[in-house]
């Protein structure tokens, strides 16, 4: 799905956002992406939303090495992917039902393929019922339930969210997370980058962790590595989760301010259920 | 395309939402359009007179007031004999006061004393040239006629009028430019506050997938409807204005022969919308190919 071959990006100011990134995320994944600020997130968000282009390497994102793709291809891959962003970018003069169906107008849908779709993707994020309000109207949560509606309505292969409960109440949060682990559960791949130590420690899913442009940890890679006695079930796993972490060769220096050790790279994150579902491989 | 209707709207609104500049550039985009229609006009319209007055091809000769009757008649036998004269009829002093106050609007019975005696117009007589080309040596000859006090020269009339008429467009010319480059410029600047406006939309129209083209047609529909509306306007004016000040130059200079418009009414405003709609897409080209130049890159995050 998203693939990354010796990437490296250097901005014009001189400033190394990337350096030498290898990494594969293969279609149907969730990954969590973690790391401090200025770690080279965003600018690994922006190489796959084809902000940007890498100095050098390959960025492939559904088959399309989007490094070189040509820039009136660009919205053609975009349409590929559903971005949600921290600040929700919704338009407050358009009612819910608006903001989503604008993301189908963009992309020429018919109004009767827009009538029939909007309602439907409203319901799966459970915002049937506020479908005639206005974004102020709406709670943190809520408003980021229909930027996540936004995303899915043009039925991307693949999610990629900034941040996407940075603005949000720490309990709601979880609802989005969720709500992404459902759409995932579905099919679609789900890039997201964050902060929350406790999300990504309540979900269990692949972490790539970046620090200073370059991937210091991805538990996808650990996992091939860690032998499946020392792996215990999630259930269990919530309380020792804090502490628990060893063995893994972690870069000293990645242990940032707002890097807490509990989330990072810990092997036993991971439970055979999670191994087996989503089968990650190491690129 | 679905989404036409959809575009459409979304310029009309803005249109609407940013009205004070909207008008702004209306209001200039008409002052421009004007300005050419009144230039045009104004230049059209010498050189309609100077073509007649050439094509009339008849010169009033004045004869001397104090000649007698009879020497009158002789002064016009002269003429006749000069060659290259078509015909020649003689307007007694009379006559020539009647033709001025049948022109004249409002009230010709003032200069019911001057009949008679205390006429001050000269008698005269008109002819016509079987020649143009031989006009300057047969004037001649017929101001060498003993009695012949003063000959109209409309040729003169005609090089005043084409000097004006060159006046009037080279003058034109240079306003309709600066007028251009001004309502070019505040079209472009109203469809950048709007686009402005609409920043958080484009960025989102981009990062689900909008090409350029699909982004810029909003900013486009706005800059044709303030050019549409000011070609509109501009014709309506200029419609309404022509007739009222013909009116007024016809009862000034009743010998002019100002071109009717009606005619053409629908072709005026048709070229005036055309006119308007190039330059109101051409101002929001402009902004917004900068804009996406700029920023479209890095719309998203």
């Amino acid at each position: 799905m998203v693939e990354f071959r010796n990437v490296s990006k250097v901005y014009n100011n001189g400033t190394e956002a990337l350096h030498n990134i290898n990494l594969k995320v293969d279609k149907g994944e969730f990954v969590f992406i973690v790391g401090s600020s200025g770690a080279g997130k965003s600018t690994f968000l922006k190489l796959i939303m084809c902000e940007e282009r890498p100095n050098s390497g390959q960025v492939i994102v559904d088959g399309v090495d989007v490094s070189r793709i040509r820039k009136g291809k660009i919205p053609y891959i975009r349409r590929r992917m559903g971005i949600v962003f921290q600040d929700f970018r919704l338009i407050d003069h358009m009612t819910v039902y608006d903001n989503v169906a604008f993301a189908m107008h963009v992309v020429g849908a018919s109004s009767k393929t827009i009538k029939k779709r909007v309602p439907y993707i409203l319901s799966l994020v459970g915002l049937q019922h506020k479908a005639k309000h206005h974004p102020n109207e709406l709670s943190g949560g809520e408003r980021q339930r229909v930027g996540l509606a936004r995303a899915l309505v043009n039925n991307p292969t693949m999610i990629v969210a900034d941040e996407p409960t940075g603005n949000i109440d720490p309990a709601l949060s979880f609802e989005i997370v969720d709500l992404l682990s459902e759409i995932n559960r579905r099919g679609t791949t789900v890039l997201m980058v964050t902060h929350e130590h406790s999300l990504v420690k309540h979900f269990h899913k692949r972490i790539i962790q970046i620090h200073s442009g370059e991937i210091v940890a991805d538990t996808a890679a650990m996992q091939e590595d860690v032998p499946e006695e020392q792996e215990p079930a999630v259930e269990e796993e919530y309380g020792e989760y804090e502490e628990g972490y060893s063995e893994v060769e972690v870069n000293e220096e990645y242990e940032s301010e707002e890097a807490d050790a509990s989330y990072e790279e810990d092997e036993e994150n991971f439970d055979e259920e999670e191994e087996d579902e989503e089968g990650s491989v190491d690129g | 395309m679905h989404s036409i209707g959809y575009l459409f709207k979304e310029g009309l609104k803005s249109l609407w939402k940013n009205r004070t500049m909207s008008i702004a550039s209306i209001a200039v985009l008409i002052s421009c359009l004007l300005m050419t229609g009144v230039a045009g006009l104004l230049s059209l319209n010498l050189s309609i007179t100077m073509k007649s007055i050439e094509d009339n091809n008849s010169v009033m000769v004045y004869l001397d007031e104090s000649l007698p009757s009879l020497s009158a008649v002789k002064v016009g036998e002269e003429i006749k004999k000069i060659e290259n004269i078509g015909e020649c009829t003689f307007i007694p002093k009379d006559d020539g006061l009647l033709t001025m106050m049948d022109n004249m609007d409002g009230t010709p019975e003032l200069f019911n004393g001057l009949l008679g005696d205390d006429n001050p117009l000269p008698d005269a007589y008109q002819i016509s040239l079987s020649d143009l080309s031989l006009y300057d040596e047969t004037i001649s000859e017929v101001k060498a006629v003993e009695g012949v006090k003063s000959i109209s020269d409309f040729r003169d009339v005609a090089t005043k009028l084409s000097n004006l008429d060159r006046l009037v467009r080279y003058c034109s010319i240079a306003i309709v430019a600066v007028l251009s480059v001004v309502s070019l410029f505040i079209i472009s600047n109203t469809v950048k506050v709007t686009m402005f406006s609409r920043r958080m939309e484009i960025s989102i129209m981009k990062s689900v997938g909008a090409t350029n083209g699909f982004v810029r047609i909003p900013f486009i529909v706005e800059g044709l409807m303030i050019g549409i509306l000011s070609g509109a306007i501009s014709a309506t004016v200029l419609l309404f204005a022509y007739d009222k000040a013909v009116e007024v130059v016809y009862s000034i200079v009743p010998f002019l022969s100002a071109m009717d418009l009606s005619p053409y009414t629908l072709l005026i405003y048709l070229g005036y919308m055309v006119a308007g709609m190039l330059f109101g897409v051409m101002g929001g080209v402009i902004s917004i190919s900068k804009y996406l130049k700029k920023e479209g890159e890095n719309a998203i995050v």
